[in-house]
């Protein structure tokens, strides 16, 4: 039986649907050069940004154990269909695609408006994203959807579990666990640690060559590309300033304690 | 010409990269130590696919192409090469004989299973007195009723303890010299069919090596390979493949040199520098560094005819000799810039110059190889 969901209509089916959010992010063994106030773009290598991978994980797992339908999707300009490839190799069933040149200077928010147009077209229970980029490290999508969509934010969980329409994650806290609980629909971040991604199988890969990705632009998603203005400005960009600092120690002037001390608290 | 990978091969490298890092490289040092066949990695790589790259799909395999499979055998070859001698001999020699020279029968009943790790393979071509030259072979196959009955040995067989089912090569027609060798597939159990282990060897530690017996051994009709008579052509076809595993495996031991002595060389200080800061030093990484490309590229060059269906036997030769014996340079060099603990098994290194050697000997040694490339070049050929 075929059992069409609308978010706030009750289910009969116990079934998650799942909407996993990917970015592409440089590999982080890659050397980035700084152009102007962004990063110079060619010759780096692209990856899935890690913590979207326990995304698209934690979305497998979820499917095999409740059953339902795990849709990628990514937004941005050029590039996106060899993140969209690795999650279809990965399992996925599903891969969306808003690919749009109006992309390219739009900020956080402006990428979180597009995914939740896009998202509340489509019928879900669960969003995951990543907790954060690896690149730009904002953490801003996750909550802004969940903002957007007006519904609740669990960010950076270590663990879930799933039980009908309730949930309960763990979220690492100084010094500790913390567990909270909510119902479906929500969106979760994902923290490196919440599970081990799998590899994807050769045939896995050789199916996701053949998956279609869906297209989507911001024309048929209803935005205006200059709607998109970054209320947010990049003033600059600057490479990490490395400071050696070397201790000398002295036989003569310190102590065989203070020397055992300084010792200990470098191993 | 286009020197990207595509999407695809990009991913079969992610997952085989990882795959060689987070299992294979952990235990390596150990299995290669213990002489310890590496059974969990191989149960582990079945469900990846890496026992059936380039096999179609219908038969169990992931219906790559050669450059992905070429990917495939440089990483498992990084983190293994005893590993990746059995994949090549499962998937190279032995599944790929019978997907093209075997029944369809033969295809169906054990393709899946070898593709699925149920079943292991092994190919059995040389013997006691006929290693560079198979031709003379003496394993003698003689027809009764519907089979043929094999009696002779083999030696140096990979996995031929441990394999379910051999491709096994025989004399059937002594008279018609090397036109009388004919291939059979053997399967284990079968009554007057034995093996003995080859244990001590230099390298490839973790691989089983054996000799196998053939005494008045039945094979039923239904287990002949291609034609009576076919049988060298269809060895040396095997090789075609075989090699060119063989060569990206040496790649797979250049890059491994390379990262290991690049690593090494930035935190070791003599003289109050990083060796790597010493000309010396950087002569032979930057040597390794080029071996190791132009390597990859020839195994490139003769995946890429693999793909297009073009014939490649000297292609895969130049890929397959250059390859194994850079491999041994730069493992030798990457334990000279390890210097005394490149000589213990705290490093790779070590392994890797064991495991290299043996490349420039199997599926054709060196000279073989240059007489086949010799043979092409000057139209006159110096062994028959
Ligand atoms: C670890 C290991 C695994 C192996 N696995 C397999 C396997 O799975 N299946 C299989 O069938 N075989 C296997 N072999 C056997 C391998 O293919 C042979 O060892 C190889 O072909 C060389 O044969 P040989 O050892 O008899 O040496 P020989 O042929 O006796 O050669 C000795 C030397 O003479 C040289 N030589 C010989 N003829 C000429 C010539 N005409 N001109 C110039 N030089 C020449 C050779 O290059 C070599 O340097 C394996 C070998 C090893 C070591
Ligand atoms: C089995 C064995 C037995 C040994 N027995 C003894 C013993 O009985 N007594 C003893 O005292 N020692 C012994 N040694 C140690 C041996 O002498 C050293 O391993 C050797 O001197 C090299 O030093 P190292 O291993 O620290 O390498 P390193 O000095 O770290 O050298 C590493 C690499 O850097 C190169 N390198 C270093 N400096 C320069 C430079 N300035 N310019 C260019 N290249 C450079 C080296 O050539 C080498 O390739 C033994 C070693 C082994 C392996």
């Amino acid at each position: 039986m075929i059992v069409r969901r609308r978010r706030g209509i009750l289910r009969t089916s116990k079934n998650v649907d799942i909407i996993v959010c990917l970015k592409r992010v440089p590999d982080t063994g890659a050397r980035v050069e700084i152009e102007g106030t962004g990063v110079r773009e060619e010759g780096l290598d692209w990856v899935l940004n890690p913590y979207d991978e326990f995304g698209v994980e934690e979305a497998l797992k979820i499917k095999a154990a409740h059953g339902g339908k795990v849709t990628v999707i990514t937004a941005g300009a050029p590039g996106g269909e060899d993140v969209l490839r690795k999650a279809l190799a990965m399992g996925v069933d599903e891969a969306v695609y808003i690919k749009d040149a109006g992309l390219k200077g739009a900020d956080d928010h402006g990428v979180s408006r597009v995914l939740a147009k896009a998202i509340s077209r489509t019928p879900f229970d669960l969003i995951l994203c990543g907790k954060q980029s690896t690149d730009a490290q904002a953490g801003y999508v996750g909550g802004a959807l969940a903002g957007l969509l007006g519904i609740p934010l669990v960010s950076a969980i270590r663990e879930l579990k799933i039980s009908g329409k309730s949930f309960e994650a763990g979220r690492e806290v100084e010094g500790g666990v913390e567990t909270v609980e909510a119902t479906l629909p929500a969106v979760l971040t994902a923290e490196k640690g919440l599970n081990e991604p799998r590899y994807p199988a050769l045939a896995g890969i050789m199916r996701a060559k053949k998956q279609e990705i869906k297209y989507l632009d911001l024309p048929s998603l209803g935005i205006n590309p200059e709607e998109l203005e970054n209320p947010l400005k990049r003033v600059s960009l600057t490479y990490p300033s490395i400071e050696r600092k070397g201790k000398v120690l002295n036989a003569d002037s310190g102590s065989i304690k203070e020397f055992a001390g300084f010792i200990k608290s470098i191993i | 010409m286009d020197f990207e990978l595509t999407p695809e091969q990009k991913l079969v490298r992610e997952t085989a990269r990882k795959f060689a890092d987070q299992e294979i490289i952990p235990v390596a040092r150990e299995n290669d130590a213990l002489e310890r066949f590496p059974w969990d990695l191989i149960k582990k790589m079945a469900p990846l696919g890496f026992l059936g790259a380039t096999v179609p799909e219908k038969y169990g395999g992931a219906g790559l192409d050669y450059i992905s499979d070429a990917i495939i055998f440089e990483e498992v070859g990084r983190g293994c090469s005893s590993l990746r001698t059995i994949i090549s001999v499962q998937v190279s020699l032995a599944e790929h004989t019978i997907l093209k020279w075997g029944t369809e029968e033969q295809r169906q009943n054990y393709l899946p299973k070898l593709c699925g790790g149920e079943y292991l393979g092994c190919f059995g071509l040389t013997e006691p007195g006929a290693g560079s030259d198979p031709a003379s072979m003496k394993t003698a196959a003689a027809r009764k009723g519907d089979g043929w009955v094999l009696n002779g040995s083999k030696t140096w067989i990979s996995t031929g303890s441990l394999a379910n089912v051999a491709v096994i090569f025989a004399q059937a027609d002594p008279s018609k010299g090397y036109k009388g060798i004919t291939a059979f597939l053997v399967e284990k159990g079968t009554p007057g069919f034995s093996s003995r282990d080859i244990t001590g060897k230099m390298g490839l530690r973790a691989a089983n090596t054996a000799q196998l017996f053939f005494e008045d051994c039945f094979i039923p009709g239904k287990n002949l390979v291609g034609s009576p008579g076919e049988g060298l052509k269809i060895a040396l076809d095997a090789l075609d493949n075989g090699r060119f595993g063989v060569a990206a495996g040496c790649v797979g031991i250049m890059q491994g040199c390379v990262d290991a002595c690049v690593k090494y060389s930035k935190e070791r200080y003599q003289f109050g520098r990083p060796i790597a800061s010493f000309q010396l030093v950087q002569d032979m990484i930057a040597r390794m560094c080029v071996d190791m490309d132009a390597a990859r590229l020839l195994v490139y060059r003769a995946g890429h005819l693999k793909n297009r269906g073009v014939r490649n036997t000297i292609e895969t030769s130049m890929a397959k000799y250059f390859a194994s014996e850079a491999a041994v340079r730069a493992a030798t060099d990457a334990i000279q810039v390890h210097g005394g603990y490149g000589y213990s098994n705290e490093y790779p290194v070590e392994r890797y110059l064991r495991d290299a050697k043996v490349a420039t000997i199997y599926e054709g040694t060196s000279q073989i190889q240059k007489l086949i490339i010799g043979e092409n070049i000057l139209g006159v050929r110096a062994f028959v």
